[in-house]
């Protein structure tokens, strides 16, 4: 779910930081996973004179959603003079901004998935592929409806944590094609519950960037590499 | 030819001699050829129609619509098709109508079966959870299981085609204790009055290597698209050829400030590279590998010219393939950037043309 209001207000704060200067925002990688013609129909009122897109598609696709902001890909642009807005407007770390939160950019993006089944384990279980996760107790485990086909790494297993029912849990064993799993311990979980692997920290989500950091990744990398099985949905 | 930004070539003759490989090699036992995520990133109608061109009878594709959208391209009865991903919340009645094999897990499915509208009787294999511990049934909850599937299977409800599992590939030992469990299961149910299912457990490197994991059916993935797992024998050394070449053309060529000479191609960490990549691999052109440099754009890769002054704008670079033009395979792809060559196929952007030949 990716929240516009939020990329709405990180811009404005962005073109307040960077303004006198000409504005191009930075949507490559289909808005690094965000949806182009969505991220430029929102800002579509805003102080931005460009807007940096991949391909042809991209540009077509912003063009068809009536933004007149021209969309111009990288050998068309002149950024000498300009101010480029990178995935910071989304929330996302980058060198330049490598804490987003301190300057007050929140995630646009919240990743989640839906339990499809649930089981209970013994201790000392391996679970998924080459058991490199082992059950510490006995627990629940949550069958998640995201895999590395969806963009989640398949490495996950390697620290990173998603959000259930308040509080965060360690992804269990690698992650497969199409699901991954979660160790929720004693958290009762039935099919179709609602698992969040990143989003607004205020709401107790792993942020972003944590995540990404999890994973060895940008939060950037992250974003763009999604997949499209993940609806991309937008309020 | 001309290609603007990359092309996935895909080469159905590559994929039908590594179905007559697999099936050599697990005979009598029969193959289904797995075609989850779009045929592993290779196109699913189209491999899925070389598969039963070949004479394959058995398809794995994971879920009810991926299913569906296969009976509606035509690949139609007696060709089976296998799903065992399903949503809790999904009606199964398109499903059963459409005879697709469903991959049951819980006493709750076979209710959701039940349940249905269907006019015919649903054609399920129940699965018993080995050690995995993702779904299939533990070996406490499987004889409330069979037995419910017995049930219904006497009111007409369903029939019981087969009895399944999903193994970790952990090591020998662990997939043996695995095996000797799905066998115990087998026992089980027939004791319940399952007399002779079809069985089947491995998937492509255990059905590949052992003997005793083929049971019945063997439901290779990886393998179909000549992908062989890291850091172990080539494809080539099994008999398999890659299926996939990945190739771009040249779209800048420059001399950075401090001499260096560099080119790139229009793919990126947007379209599936990975960040990793840079100075552990290298793509090939007119035959030369030129290592990847950083930095991995989102949507431009780099690697560098050295003292290679042949390259231009336009040319052809090939970023993986069967190795044939001096190319990295995607075993070597997959060891280089720490995973394994199918989640490298299956992240690719879909928005990538792809060319079957
Ligand atoms: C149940 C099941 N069977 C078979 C396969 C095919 O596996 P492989 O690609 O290793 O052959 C998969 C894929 O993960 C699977 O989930």
């Amino acid at each position: 779910m990716i929240d516009l209001e939020i990329v709405r207000s990180n811009a404005r704060i962005l073109i307040a930081d960077a303004s006198p200067n000409r504005i191009v925002v930075d949507l490559r990688g289909d808005a690094y996973g965000h949806g182009a013609a969505a991220v430029a129909a929102s800002l579509g009122a805003e102080a931005v004179d460009a807007f940096l897109v991949s391909h042809d598609e991209a540009a077509h696709a912003i063009r068809a959603s009536g933004v007149s902001i021209p969309a111009i890909q990288s050998f068309q642009a002149d950024l000498a003079d300009a101010s480029l807005i990178g995935p910071e407007i989304f929330g996302l770390d980058t060198a330049s901004v490598p804490d987003p939160r301190g300057l007050g950019l929140l995630p646009a993006m919240t990743l989640s998935a839906r339990v499809l089944s649930t089981k209970k384990v013994g201790a000392d279980e391996g679970v998924s592929y080459g058991y490199v996760y082992r059950t510490q107790t006995a627990t629940r485990l949550a069958m998640v409806c995201l895999g590395y086909s969806d963009g989640i790494d398949r490495h996950a297993c390697n620290g990173a944590r998603a959000w259930f029912a308040g509080s965060t849990h360690p992804v269990a064993g690698r992650v497969a094609m199409d699901v991954f799993m979660l160790d929720v311990g004693d958290d009762p979980v039935s099919p179709g519950d609602e698992v969040v692997l990143f989003g607004d920290e205020a709401k107790g989500y792993p942020s972003p960037v944590a995540w990404a950091a999890s994973v060895g990744k940008s939060a950037a990398e992250v974003t763009a590499s999604l997949g499209d099985r993940i609806v991309r949905s937008y309020v | 030819m001309t290609i603007s930004r990359g092309e996935l070539l895909i080469d159905l003759e590559a994929l039908r001699h590594n179905l007559d490989v697999l099936t050599a090699q697990v005979a009598p036992s029969q193959v289904m050829v797995v075609v989850k995520n779009d045929a592993y990133g290779h196109g699913l109608v189209d491999v899925t129609k070389a598969a039963v061109e070949s004479g394959i009878c058995w398809i794995g594709a994971l879920d009810v619509p991926t299913s569906l959208s296969l009976r509606e391209a035509g690949i139609s009865s007696p060709t089976r098709i296998f799903a065992w991903l399903l949503d809790p919340a999904e009606d199964l009645e398109p499903a059963i109508s459409a005879s697709i094999d469903l991959g049951i897990s819980t006493v709750e499915q076979l209710n959701t079966i039940a349940a249905s509208s269907a006019a015919t009787p649903a054609r399920v294999h129940l699965k018993i959870d080995t050690g995995l511990h993702r779904n299939g049934a533990t070996p406490e909850d499987w004889p409330e299981l069979v037995a419910r599937a017995r049930a219904l299977e006497d009111q007409g409800t369903l029939e019981i085609v087969a009895v399944w599992t999903h193994i970790a590939e952990a090591d020998d030992h662990e997939d043996s204790l695995s095996i000797a469990r799905f066998e115990e299961a087998v026992a089980v149910a027939h004791d319940l009055g399952v007399p002779s299912p079809l069985r089947h457990l491995a998937a492509s490197a255990a059905g590949f290597a052992r003997s005793d994991a083929r049971f019945d059916l063997v439901r290779f993935g990886a393998f179909v698209y000549g992908l062989p797992p890291g850091d172990g024998p080539s494809a080539e050394s099994m008999g398999l050829r890659q299926v996939m070449t990945l190739s771009a053309p040249v779209s800048v060529v420059e001399t950075l400030p401090d001499g260096r000479r560099r080119a790139s191609i229009d793919l990126g960490f947007a379209d599936g590279l990975s960040t990793l990549a840079p100075g552990r691999i290298g793509v090939a052109v007119h035959g030369r590998r030129h290592p990847l440099i950083d930095p991995l754009e989102v949507d431009r890769a780099w690697f560098d010219l050295a003292d290679d002054n042949e390259v231009a704008v336009g040319d052809l670079v090939t970023v993986w393939g069967d190795g044939s033009a001096g190319e990295p395979t995607l075993q070597e792809w997959g060891d280089a950037t720490g995973t394994m060559s199918e989640e490298l196929v299956v992240r690719l952007s879909p928005r990538i043309p792809r060319r079957v030949i």
